[in-house]
């Protein structure tokens, strides 16, 4: 019975507008979008000169990185606090306990995601490809760009991974943006300390965010694939 | 003629085991050569290094159009390789073309040759099969290009499609262009002006069969 008065008050303080709770999701928002928009780049980059690249370690580089796709965010988070702690290497930046220091965690946390979906994507791509672009004229920068046009949905399956994966971590934004209210609280941290204190229905509405953007982000991709056939 | 391309020691190996050990080759402005071969006899290994898309591992003295040229796999502008199943992108035709074109009109002279004008904002992909070879006929004309290295141009072409490339095999020649056709065996219906044959990695000339280097 507590599980579903908990569940109407939680619709209920989603659909009237609860300025906290539409604030906490707005900090998730632009914390995990923000970390994707600045990683996504970087990561195809990185899978593009994988993909194609000739290079002695190019196997262990794509292990490692297959290995830290498990990699457990608490401990992502454990060392990006020690280095942004006051007396850690990058402390005088004064990034602990901000938005910002939640992004560079969520950064690294995808990265890995990215880059190796990216390269499964890239993969994919026949060898003709760049062979018939190459062929015809086309240099490094638009023979790549006719690469990752060919792979859009393999790469916007990476980018839903990388959110999922993201939106979703606790362990990282809690310890490097320590859950201050209207400044680094986000969905899952919120989560975390609504539960602590017994407060289920602001909990479960949360989670029900959480659930709605994973499930609007398959439905995006959904659609696009099914306008593509 | 002119000589457009020759090279000597021309090898590649792949893991260890040798494809190709050309002791020479070249071919002049305007000529026509097929290229014979067993499967796996190097043909399409050999047009690709032509072609600048697989790099060499020796190649000597190698020019083309007159120019130095140095082992690549980045393409070399002039040359082209129409694969033997052509691959389309994920585009309009129209866009398929232009991948290939300097220029607008090039690209609308060859889509009107095609018989494709109509078809411009099409996906390219979602036309039939006879469609697709036609966008891709159209691309190696719009691409006027000076070497035109062709692999099994006919093993997917329907009777239409074997037609359209005679008729752009003719075009290619009246704009001086050297053309190289990489064929299983010697096609009947189709006049050639020199015959390579690759054997043991090696060119030999098909009617006296001693090497192109003793031509």
């Amino acid at each position: 019975m507590q599980i579903y008065s908990a569940t109407v008050e939680a619709l209920h303080l989603l659909l009237s507008g609860d300025s906290v709770l539409w604030q906490i999701i707005g900090t998730s928002l632009l914390v995990s979008l923000s970390a994707l928009a600045f990683t996504a780049p970087i990561a195809l980059a990185v899978a593009h000169f994988l993909a194609y690249g000739n290079f002695i370690g190019q196997r262990t580089i794509l292990i490692v990185l297959q290995g830290l796709l498990s990699f457990p965010t608490v401990v992502v988070g454990l060392l990006l606090y020690l280095l942004l702690s006051r007396q850690g290497p990058l402390g005088a930046w004064g990034l602990l306990f901000t938005p910002t220091a939640m992004g560079l965690g969520q950064s690294l946390i995808a990265f890995p995601v990215l880059t190796v979906f990216a390269l499964a994507a890239l993969q994919k791509n026949p060898p003709q490809l760049r062979e018939t672009a190459k062929t015809f004229g086309n240099g490094t920068l638009k023979t790549a760009w006719l690469g990752i046009k060919e792979s859009r949905f393999g790469l916007m399956a990476a980018l839903l991974a990388g959110f999922g994966r993201i939106i979703s971590e606790v362990g990282c934004a809690l310890l490097v943006g320590g859950n201050i209210a209207h400044y680094t609280r986000n969905i899952t941290t919120a989560i975390a300390l609504d539960t602590g204190k017994g407060l289920f229905a602001e909990g479960i509405a949360l989670g029900v965010v959480l659930i709605l953007l994973a499930v609007t982000a398959s439905g995006l991709l959904a659609i696009v694939q099914g306008n593509n056939k | 003629m002119k000589t457009i391309l020759s090279v000597q020691n021309l090898h590649k190996s792949y893991n260890g085991q040798q494809v190709l050990a050309i002791r020479q080759l070249s071919a002049t402005q305007g000529e026509s050569l097929l290229l014979v071969g067993d499967n796996s006899s190097g043909k399409t290994t050999l047009l690709k290094i032509l072609a600048g898309l697989v790099k060499p591992d020796t190649a000597n003295d190698w020019i083309f159009n007159d120019r130095k040229q140095s082992p690549t796999s980045n393409g070399i502008d002039g040359a082209i390789l129409s694969h033997q199943k052509p691959f389309l992108f994920a585009a309009n035709v129209r866009e398929n073309i232009a991948i290939a074109a300097k220029n607008n009109a090039h690209i609308d002279e060859a889509m009107e040759w095609a018989g494709l004008a109509d078809l411009a904002k099409k996906p390219a992909k979602s036309l039939s099969g006879g469609m697709q070879q036609r966008i891709a006929l159209a691309r190696i004309r719009a691409a006027r290009p000076i070497l035109c290295l062709l692999d099994e141009p006919e093993s997917h072409l329907d009777e239409e499609g074997q037609l359209l490339i005679a008729d752009l095999i003719a075009y290619l020649q009246k704009q001086k262009a050297t053309i190289i056709t990489a064929a299983p065996q010697n096609p009947l219906n189709t006049k050639y002006d020199t015959i390579w044959r690759l054997v043991a990695g090696d060119l030999v000339d098909s009617a006296s069969d001693s090497a192109t280097s003793d031509l």
